[in-house]
């Protein structure tokens, strides 16, 4: 159970990494013209392109990254599938639960939160800063036409979802490997004929019946005892 | 559900009440429920509906049906036809008199009631026990074993081998249920039954499980490989980072050079993490 606990507990810290790294710089590019900085643009993935460069003219308007086109729903979308597996981890855990096929739609959640997650240190990278010129995850280039040192940079949201990944998988292939693998046993047989006989049975009261015949059996005895009495009385008085 | 010592002791004392009231229609009730709960038992056991009382199937008719099912398919008559028909007497007299049965009948029909619960039926919904499979769960080892290495026609082969030797045992089991009735040979007629038909149904080799997960020994026993999904979890990642990579170094072969070392750092400590992965989980669960 250490095992798990532990694990469990990275998935949560994971989770929570995840969240934060939405909302904290995922990647940088700046730009050094003699030693001074001209160029800054730090992506976020929820806020895309922003500047720490106040003069809008020179190379940092110019040489302006790209927008990420990744639309906004996409990072609500993984806020609730992030959501959905912490309550999956809480209250639909699989080390606990009897019924495995039920968790079967969880799995699903916990799985596309995974590859969620993969999207952002994949994907991401690949098909966003790749193929627009933003090198990747550290280099430094320079451009000996223009003087300028460029300095491109995986920030800390990427390491926070590389770190999330990390932490998260292990609870989630075990929550998956747990429901392909396993199949709870329901044929408690015994106790499930138990249950329906119950149901099923007619119910026999014994100690009614006994009871019955016995006050049926005194009944009867009083009734003798009566009638013996009304007889003796009739002897004795001689009629009624 | 009480104990069939309960129900003998209270059942002297209802007889002893009965026997000085001379009233037998409350013995002749108390047995009719018994027997019917008994009959209910026994087809539950073997996997049969309960008797329908809504529609007044009778019991001896319920008897008729246990009989036609257990011959479609175990090959055996499960109540021989003399108890059937003296039941069927007897209760059709409880029926007509509406439980006014003379001392006599009531015995009679108590005499059917306990050769009915000498009848010792297995659970027909109870997992197999292997030591009523000698001879099959050898093969099955060894068709387990070709599962593994061999290919897909081998493992066929070797299941038609297993089912051949099951119905040639079930055969055999049968022959002596129909000679005489042993609860001991019948449960061997239902565990084969249920091996074929489990050998004939791909239920997609699923471990199976009493209780919850963490009561079971298998999953205590199997708590490391949290451990090993770790280490996967870490071969992935820094996978599908390596990969990142050489698809920039592809895009841009320039810059290669500045990746060079990080890329063999990565791959490397990829495959430092596969090669843990594959002999301290991977290989122990092959």
């Amino acid at each position: 159970m250490k095992a798990q606990l532990i694990f469990k507990l990275t998935f949560f810290i994971g989770v929570c990494l995840s969240f934060l790294s939405l909302f904290v710089d995922y990647y940088s590019y700046q730009g050094f013209e003699d030693g001074e900085l001209v160029l800054s643009w730090n992506l976020n993935l929820f806020f895309s392109w922003t500047t720490q460069l106040n003069n809008q003219r020179g190379y940092n308007d110019l040489l302006k990254p790209p927008e990420l086109e990744i639309p906004i729903e996409i990072h609500i979308i993984f806020i609730v599938l992030l959501v959905g597996s912490v309550f999956v981890v809480l209250f639909k855990d699989v080390i606990s639960a009897k019924d495995y096929i039920a968790l079967r739609p969880y799995v699903y959640v916990l799985l596309t939160f995974v590859l969620f997650i993969g999207f952002y240190i994949f994907i991401i990278p690949a098909f966003y800063l790749i193929s627009n010129g933003l090198y990747f995850p550290i280099i430094t280039l320079s451009d000996e036409d223009i003087g300028i040192i460029y300095f491109n940079f995986i920030n800390i949201g990427y390491y926070l979802q590389f770190i999330s990944f990390i932490l998260v998988f292990p609870y989630v292939a075990l929550y998956f490997h747990t429901v392909q693998k396993y199949e709870v046993d329901h044929e408690d047989s015994e106790k499930i004929i138990k249950d329906f006989l119950a149901k099923e049975n007619e119910d026999l009261d014994f100690d009614k019946f006994i009871a019955e015949e016995d006050i049926r059996n005194q009944f009867k005895k009083m009734q003798k005892n009566e009638e013996l009495k009304v007889k003796t009385q009739i002897i004795r008085e001689g009629g009624i | 559900m009480i104990s069939e010592e309960l129900i003998d002791h209270k059942l002297k004392e209802l007889i002893r009440v009965c026997k000085k009231s001379q009233n037998y229609r409350k013995l002749a009730v108390a047995c009719f429920i018994l027997l019917s709960n008994r009959m209910n038992e026994i087809g539950l056991k073997l996997g049969i509906r309960s008797r329908n009382r809504k529609d007044d199937e009778n019991i001896y008719e319920y008897m008729t049906l246990i009989n036609k099912i257990s011959q479609d398919s175990f090959n055996i008559i499960f109540f021989n036809q003399e108890l059937v028909k003296d039941c069927k007497r007897i209760e059709l007299i409880f029926l007509r008199t509406k439980g006014q049965l003379n001392l006599q009948q009531v015995s009679e029909a108590f005499e059917l009631y306990y050769d009915i619960r000498k009848l010792e039926v297995p659970n027909l919904h109870k997992k197999i026990d292997k030591n009523l499979l000698k001879g099959v769960s050898e093969v099955a080892s060894y068709s387990n074993l070709f599962s593994n290495k061999g290919s897909h026609q081998d493992s066929n082969q070797v299941k038609n081998l297993i089912l051949y030797k099951i119905a040639k045992k079930e055969e055999k089991v049968r022959n002596q249920l129909n000679k005489q009735y042993s609860p001991e040979l019948f449960e061997s007629a239902i565990a084969l039954q249920q091996a074929k038909a489990s050998l004939e149904r791909n239920n997609g080799n699923k471990i199976i499980i009493r209780g919850t997960l963490k009561d079971s020994l298998i999953f205590k026993d199997s708590q490391y490989k949290l451990f090993g999904f770790f280490l996967l979890g870490i071969f992935i990642t820094f996978f599908l980072f390596g990969i990142t990579m050489v698809y920039e170094a592809m895009e841009n072969p320039l810059i290669l050079e500045g990746l060079g070392s990080f890329l063999l750092m990565i791959f490397g400590l990829c495959l430092l993490i596969f090669f843990i992965y594959w002999n301290y989980f991977l290989k122990e669960r092959r």
